[in-house]
């Protein structure tokens, strides 16, 4: 075997060597006096080692002993609360017999945000809070505010039909309504982007105000806009073009709507032309590529005035035919009823003659029966079967309408100090009536068999109880029926 | 898994801060690294906790522990340390001046055979060693023998420096 080399020797020395591995180096060992020199060296190297890392003693609190006595101290975070830790542990004392002295609780806690932790989450959720505020806070500002516009860049505003609701009264004398204003430009004459001038409002009439209608505008030919001074377009009432399909419309519609609206329109324009001071005006080229696009959101606008105002007459189109189709269809009706109630009135006064030589046709029996068959109340089978003390006879193949209760100081044979209880039989063709009195017998009542008694009823007992057998049938029917009864 | 975990706090914490301070030759720091690492067994808890602990624990010695310590994962001691009768100032000079001189020593040896040391002197074994170093488990044994070697070779040069300095 080859001589042990240091790591072996070392491993050796701490116990690391399994006991095959330490016989074989036992065995060199005794036959290898200087493996064995390297052992002691090692030896004294391991021991010397030992002695230096455990002078790396901490000071003061006896690092053994204080760190072992540390996990008897209650921990807890330095830099946060105990509310803000995410994770707590309870060490449970050591088991006893244990060396230490039995620990107090130690509670760990690893996850604490730090104070800048802390601080950042709530600047960020603060900012979020802040963004939304304030687009909030502008879509309210927005619809508030929406109805008083701004003047635009160019010092103009735009006001729509849609935007006001009302037509001021001086409008009104002269005959205008809302629907004759598409949309309308409120000219700044002081300075592009300028405030409007104070005597604006004393301009605002339609015959001599600060008004323009960009209809005419819109109608000028496109081609010659870009090139036209904007003071000339306006100025022009040049006719509807058919490269413009919506102002032309707007311009129809306009026309149909208020014809002399149409008419004020026209002479407007002139007067209008005196509104704007030349001065107020941006030079030309300057303002060529200002006025294309003004033409085109007031080409825009206008048409989307102008659609609104189609449909809107539409409906109202469609609301006034569908009231006068409902007058109609209500005029229609009504002359229908009344031709009906003519022709009723005319085939009773034919069919009047005719029924006075017919001989009274008999009454429908429900509404006779109530009036006929006396019964002061109505009973069931029970009540008349406890009344009978027996159940109720009946008339083998008839229909029994109903059973109720009479005086029977009403019927003839009957003890007039108790009730009888009747059942009645209507024959549904002609309405005949056929009457069962039954009562409890009592002795000396009648015969067992049927017998003819006062106006041709039939009277007998049976089974204990007084069977009385009369009605709207000739004494020979009742004496047939009277063998039918069970 | 928090009893676990306060199980190994009371077993492996005096171990793992004398470790640490022989390593930093810093009590706070170390006593801070070793809460950390309790504080990320905690989240994790190991599966084979010596090795582990003192692995991680060795780990934010490298990576400068300190900082995500301060960053919010410490604990403190509440409780008072144990007071220990202060030795005499004579023994206290001499014992600073060899705890310095071993202290340069583990500096001038490489960073795994003064691991290696320290884990050794925790009581490691060779299995538990090679576990938490990353090394081969033959291999431990001429690493703890190089580093013996010349840890006792540095300090000697040191002591021999400095009987030199004081003629």
């Amino acid at each position: 075997m080859p001589h042990v080399d240091e790591g072996t020797l070392h491993a050796l020395l701490d116990g690391e060597l399994a006991p095959a591995e330490l016989a074989e180096v036992r065995l060199h060992f005794a036959t290898c006096p200087s493996c064995a020199g390297r052992l002691d060296e090692a030896r004294q190297l391991l021991a010397e080692t030992e002695r230096l890392v455990s002078a790396l003693q901490m000071p003061g609190a006896a690092a053994a002993g204080a760190a072992a006595r540390a996990a008897a101290g209650r921990v807890v975070p330095r830099t946060a609360s105990p509310e803000q830790s995410a994770v707590n542990v309870l060490v449970s004392p050591p088991p006893p017999g244990a060396p230490l002295p039995p620990l107090d609780p130690v509670v760990l806690i690893p996850e604490n945000p730090t104070v800048r932790e802390v601080r950042h989450n709530r600047m960020r959720i603060m900012a979020w809070a802040a963004g939304f505020l304030v687009v909030v806070g502008a879509g309210y500002l927005g619809m508030v505010n929406l109805p008083r516009k701004a003047p635009s860049g160019d010092g103009r505003l735009r006001i729509s039909p849609d935007e006001f609701t009302t037509v001021p009264a001086t409008l009104e004398r002269e005959g205008l309504t809302r629907d004759s204003f598409p949309t309308i430009s409120l000219t700044d004459s002081a300075k592009p982007g300028g405030a409007v001038p104070p005597d604006a409002d004393a301009k605002a009439k339609p015959a001599d105000a600060n008004l323009k209608s960009n209809v005419g505008a819109q109608a000028a030919p496109p081609a010659a806009a870009p090139a036209a001074p904007p003071a000339q377009q306006r100025r022009a009432p040049t006719p509807p073009s058919t490269d413009a399909p919506a102002p032309s419309r707007a311009a129809e519609t306009r026309e149909d709507a208020s014809p002399r609206r149409a008419e004020e329109s026209k002479d407007d324009s002139p007067q209008l032309a005196k509104v704007g001071p030349a001065g107020a005006e941006p030079p030309a080229e300057q303002n060529a590529a200002r006025n294309t696009e003004e033409q085109s959101v007031a080409r825009e606008a206008a048409a989307k005035a102008t659609s609104d105002l189609e449909r809107r007459r539409i409906r109202e189109r469609a609301a006034a035919a569908t009231a006068e189709l409902d007058r109609e269809n209500a005029r229609r009706a009504a002359e229908r009823e009344r031709q009906l109630a003519l022709e009723q009135a005319r085939v009773r006064a034919e069919a009047e003659p005719a029924a006075a030589t017919r001989p009274a046709a008999p009454a429908p029996a429900p509404a006779a029966a109530p009036d006929r068959t006396g019964l002061t109340s109505r009973i069931g089978l029970d009540e008349a079967a406890r009344q009978l003390g027996g159940p109720l006879h009946a008339i083998d193949g008839l229909f029994r309408q109903t059973v109720g209760l009479v005086p029977g100081s009403s019927v003839a044979g009957a003890d007039p100090d108790r009730d009888v209880v009747r059942a009645v039989y209507v024959e549904r063709a002609t309405g005949t009536m056929i009457f069962l009195d039954q009562q409890m017998a009592q002795p000396g009542d009648g015969p067992s068999t049927p017998r003819a008694g006062p106006g041709g009823r039939q009277l007998w007992v049976k089974d204990g109880v007084l069977l009385i057998l009369h009605g709207d049938v000739p004494a020979d029917s009742l004496r047939s029926l009277a063998r039918r009864v069970r | 898994m928090n009893g676990d975990v306060g199980r190994l706090f009371e077993e492996y914490y005096e171990s793992l801060v004398r470790m640490l301070y022989r390593r930093t030759g810093d009590r706070d720091r170390a006593e801070d690294l070793a809460q950390e690492t309790f504080a990320r067994a905690v989240a994790a808890p190991p599966r084979n906790p010596r090795p582990w602990l003192f692995a991680v624990a060795l780990n934010l010695v490298r990576e400068d522990g300190r900082r995500a310590v301060r960053q919010g994962r410490r604990l403190q001691l509440l409780k008072s340390e144990v007071d220990v009768p202060a030795p005499p100032p004579d023994e206290i000079v001499e014992r600073n001046e060899q705890t310095a001189r071993v202290r340069a020593a583990l500096d001038q040896i490489s960073e795994r055979d003064r691991e290696a040391l320290l884990l050794k002197a925790e009581g490691f074994n060779y299995d538990e060693i090679a576990e938490t170093l990353g090394l081969a488990k033959g291999a431990v044994g001429t690493t703890l023998a190089r580093a013996r070697r010349r840890l006792v070779e540095a300090y000697h040069d040191m002591e021999g420096q400095a009987k030199h300095a004081a003629r």
